[in-house]
């Protein structure tokens, strides 16, 4: 393929991501996997490994990780649309970004990446609600009189140190920054600021050609400013409504700041072993965490509005199997995961609880991968099962449940390769959520089709192309509810530097 | 790089340090309080074992403001009030008891309860007539518009009996309070109980006359200027049927021929009768007692006062009334411009003429989304 028809061959996909409405999940990095029905377990590739920096997140296994020096760059298009929704999620979004992302080994000892990141994310016809996260982030949110469109947009940058001092033992480092301005355009207005920070200290330490051993704390701090004011041209008050937990609201017509400070860290150790034919990798991990959100209301003098606080445990299992004693081309994969978290909030100057949540999960998933190498097929397929219990005392509201979610996910994917430098892609994903009934949850099936390809330029430059197509139906109600959404992301990985 | 490592590590670890506080023990909607409720006014039967006039089996009420929700107990055979199951909150408790259809006895205190409170505290009721001129709809907020138009403002009275009442000599009030007051009610140095008011406006005639009846569950307008405003704004609405005028000389207000006035009787107002859009309070007095100077304050004697109406569209505002005149707040949530109004509501649906008035404004006014002059609308609570 001669320069001209690689620029051609771009162009189109650039083309094509943009216009394409839809979009996928979230971004991610391994579009190898997300295009083959994020086949996770059982699917080896160089950015999927069971180790302490693929699974771990430990920006001190970096060095290990990945020895080359490279250049990232993505385009991201995804949009939605439909009626199958929380009440105070958007009824569709459209979101646009581009990420540039690169990595330099400074030395044998030293390794540093650079992320820089701008994206635009519309969330279209979300009604009242304006806070960032309306679900998941504690009882205390304000809401305006209006549906409309939010239009939130920013910039991200983030890098990561990883260095070794002393043989076998490596410390690391990183730190992000995010700012975002959220603003919705019809009355009553609201603008939404938002600063990310967050940042990770970790270490690892090699016990022998097999076994890897690591510790990080990930401390963040998020703000969230959010401004209401009276209309200039009409002088028409802000109506905002203010909720503590269920039911229980203020209504003021006045304008308004909220602020909401969140503060919070994730201590955790992990391990992963590799055996010495390479046959059998294990990745584990455990973590606690903590995070407090303190919500203040007020223009010129502050008030304080509440405070709420989640802590918990998290524990991973994942084990990938070569079953080299039947076949050296299959694979079994299997993983646990444990989530347990408990939250409450309470009153802004006395020491009286509002409300208590708790929420524990198991999942199971497990699944196979076989590698037809005489044709270049690579096919796969993993279940997931999710049992969950949840209860929320809101002794304000006087509203309190006791519910369980379970949930079912097969996944399916498949990988051609048509030859050295080209692959294509496909997976599917169906995912059913049972509902609660005490909670009178959707019953819904979440349908998502994936397609992918790769094409390999003289092992300088690889370019990853992946459309994403997902639909949620729920046939259980009046009239059936949809949602639908779509994602193009172009990816090239340059080799050159 | 190594400075940018330790400084990064620093901020970090502070973070770290800093993301923690203890979970309380106690939750919310336990707070416990209890009462006593003394009548004072020699109204209510003496209890042989104490000597007290106490208020047995009676309701007291307790609102919240931060919440805006209200919780009703009844006092037992002793005059105790036992409360339970509350929100930790600010409270105004009060008490509204008719005695006859014209006079009742009332009490109110304001009150922090949150935990278990064992100790007994106290509500002495007073007794005072009942009015039967009441301020029935306020509308204040102006019409939606986007020029700042709010001269369509009016306040609507209401004869809430079956008997002829008169308007001769009444006087209709802006209230007024100073930052280092609790309220704009107020021991004046004669030893007497006064409302603090910026301005005062006069039906024509004495106190005690009966030139200007109203006649039973009549309607009367007063507009601040009687003319049809929607040709100034055409959301704002018609006040050329309005009986009565606020009108001040002193300013150049327009006085419509056709319409009588309701005028302005302190020298310092220079203004027409304008009143907050979203957040003030009104009272209407009998006039028999006039309106006592000191220096340049103005202010009404608390027994002439018939009626008055605390309205806030945010009920965090600091209140120019209390529990003596108003125990709660009308208009909660009307925002300036929005062409909505604040009217008293009808609680006994088998009597739709008698229009709720037990001295708290939260209980007894609703949100019209329209001004109803002259007639009474459907008002949302």
């Amino acid at each position: 393929m001669c320069y001209t028809d690689i620029k051609n061959f771009l162009k189109v996909i650039i083309i094509i991501c943009f216009l394409i409405i839809n979009n996928s999940s979230l971004f991610s990095q391994i579009n190898r996997i997300e295009s083959m029905g994020n086949l996770f377990l059982v699917i080896e590739d160089e950015d999927n490994n069971l180790n302490l920096y693929d699974r771990g997140g430990n920006s001190a296994f970096l060095l290990i990780d990945e020895p080359k020096d490279w250049l990232k760059i993505n385009l991201l298009s995804n949009s939605g649309n439909g009626s199958l929704h929380k009440t105070y999620e958007p009824a569709g979004k459209n979101n646009y970004s581009i990420h540039f992302e690169a990595l330099k080994n400074i030395d044998e000892n030293q390794t540093f990446k650079g992320i820089i990141d701008y994206y635009d994310y519309k969330r279209k016809d979300v009604y009242r609600a304006i806070q960032t996260n309306i679900y998941g982030s504690g009882p205390f949110f304000i809401a305006d009189s209006t549906t409309g469109t939010i239009d939130f947009y920013g910039p991200k940058i983030a890098f990561e140190y990883n260095i070794s001092f002393i043989k076998d033992l490596y410390l690391g480092l990183n730190f992000s920054y995010g700012g975002e301005k959220g603003i919705k355009k019809i009355y009553s207005k609201p603008e939404i600021t938002n600063r990310y920070i967050s940042g990770q200290i970790s270490m690892v330490y090699q016990l022998n050609e097999n076994i890897f051993i690591g510790a990080k704390l990930d401390p963040f701090y998020n703000y969230e400013k959010i401004e209401l004011v009276k209309d200039p041209d009409s002088g028409t008050d802000p109506i905002t409504f203010k909720y503590r937990g269920f039911k229980i609201f203020r209504k003021s017509s006045d304008d308004y700041t909220r602020h909401n400070r969140n503060k919070g860290f994730d201590v955790g150790a992990q391990s992963s072993y590799k055996s010495q034919d390479q046959s059998l990798q294990i990745f584990i991990s455990g973590s606690y965490f903590r995070q407090g959100i303190e919500y203040q209301d007020g223009t010129r003098d502050i008030d304080k509005e509440g405070y709420w606080q989640e802590e918990g445990y998290k524990g991973t299992l994942e084990t990938r199997y070569r079953l080299d004693f039947l076949d050296k081309n299959l694979l079994f994969g299997f993983g646990l995961y444990y989530r347990n978290f408990e939250s409450w909030s309470k009153h802004p100057q006395l020491p009286i609880i509002f409300s208590e949540n708790k929420y524990n999960s198991l999942e199971i998933g497990t699944g196979f991968s076989y590698n037809f190498t005489d044709i270049g097929l690579l096919l796969g397929i993993e279940y997931h099962k999710t049992i969950c219990d949840s209860s929320l005392n809101d002794y304000l509201g006087n509203y309190n449940f006791d519910g369980s979610h379970p949930k079912d996910e097969i996944r399916i994917g498949a990988e051609y390769k048509i030859n050295n430098n080209l692959w294509l892609r496909l997976g599917y994903i169906r995912f059913s959520n049972n509902p609660d009934n005490q909670l009178n949850e959707f019953k819904f099936n979440h349908n998502l089709y994936s397609f992918g390809a790769s094409y390999l330029i003289e092992n300088y430059v690889k370019i990853d192309f992946l459309l994403n197509y997902g639909k949620k139906e729920s046939k259980n109600l009046t009239p059936d509810l949809t949602y639908k959404e779509t994602s193009a992301l172009l990816f090239a990985k340059f080799f050159v530097f | 790089m190594k400075k940018i490592i330790i400084w990064l590590t620093v901020f970090l670890i502070t973070f770290f340090i800093m993301s923690c506080e203890d979970k309380p023990n106690d939750v919310d909607r336990t707070a416990k309080a209890k009462f006593i409720v003394i009548d004072t006014s020699g109204t209510l039967d003496i209890d042989q074992k104490t000597n007290l006039r106490l208020f047995k089996n009676g309701t007291v009420t307790f609102f919240s403001r931060d919440y805006g929700e209200s919780f009703k107990f009844k006092t037992d055979e002793n005059g105790i009030l036992y409360a339970d199951g509350l929100l930790a909150s600010h409270y105004t408790i009060s008490v509204n008891h008719q005695i006859s259809e014209a006079f009742s006895v009332f009490g109110s205190k304001e009150k922090d309860i949150y935990g278990s409170q064992n100790e007994v505290d106290t509500i002495y009721l007073r007794g005072m007539p009942s009015s039967a001129v009441i301020i029935n709809e306020i509308y204040a907020a102006g019409p939606v518009n986007n020029v700042y138009y709010m001269f369509d403002l009016f306040v609507e009275l209401y004869n809430n009996s079956d008997e002829v009442q008169y308007l001769d000599g009444n006087i209709i009030c802006r209230c007024s309070k100073k930052d280092n007051e609790p309220s704009g009610i107020i021991t004046a140095s004669d030893g007497n109980t006064y409302v603090r008011v910026i301005y005062a406006f006069q039906f024509p005639g004495t106190p005690g006359g009966k030139q200007y009846p109203i006649q039973p569950y009549e309607f009367v307008v007063v507009a601040g200027d009687a003319v049809d405003h929607r040709q100034a704004v055409s959301t704002s609405i018609d006040l050329s049927n309005a009986q009565w005028e606020f009108y001040n000389k002193q300013s150049t207000d327009i006085d419509v021929p056709n319409v009588p006035n309701v005028e302005n009787i302190l020298s310092k107002t220079t203004t027409d009768f304008l009143i907050g859009l979203t957040n003030d309070a009104v009272i209407i007095s009998s006039g028999k007692k006039g309106v006592r100077m000191e220096g340049t304050d103005a202010m009404i004697d608390l027994s002439t006062v018939l009626d008055g109406v605390q309205y806030m569209s945010n009920p965090i505002f600091t209140r120019k009334l209390d529990g003596r005149v108003d125990a709660g707040t009308a208009g909660i949530g009307i925002p300036s411009y929005s062409g909505k109004s604040m009217e008293r509501v009808v609680l006994d649906k088998s009597n739709p003429k008698k229009h709720s008035d037990t001295n708290n404004s939260t209980v007894d006014f609703g949100v019209n989304d329209k001004p109803t002059p002259g007639y009474q609308g459907n008002p949302i609570q």
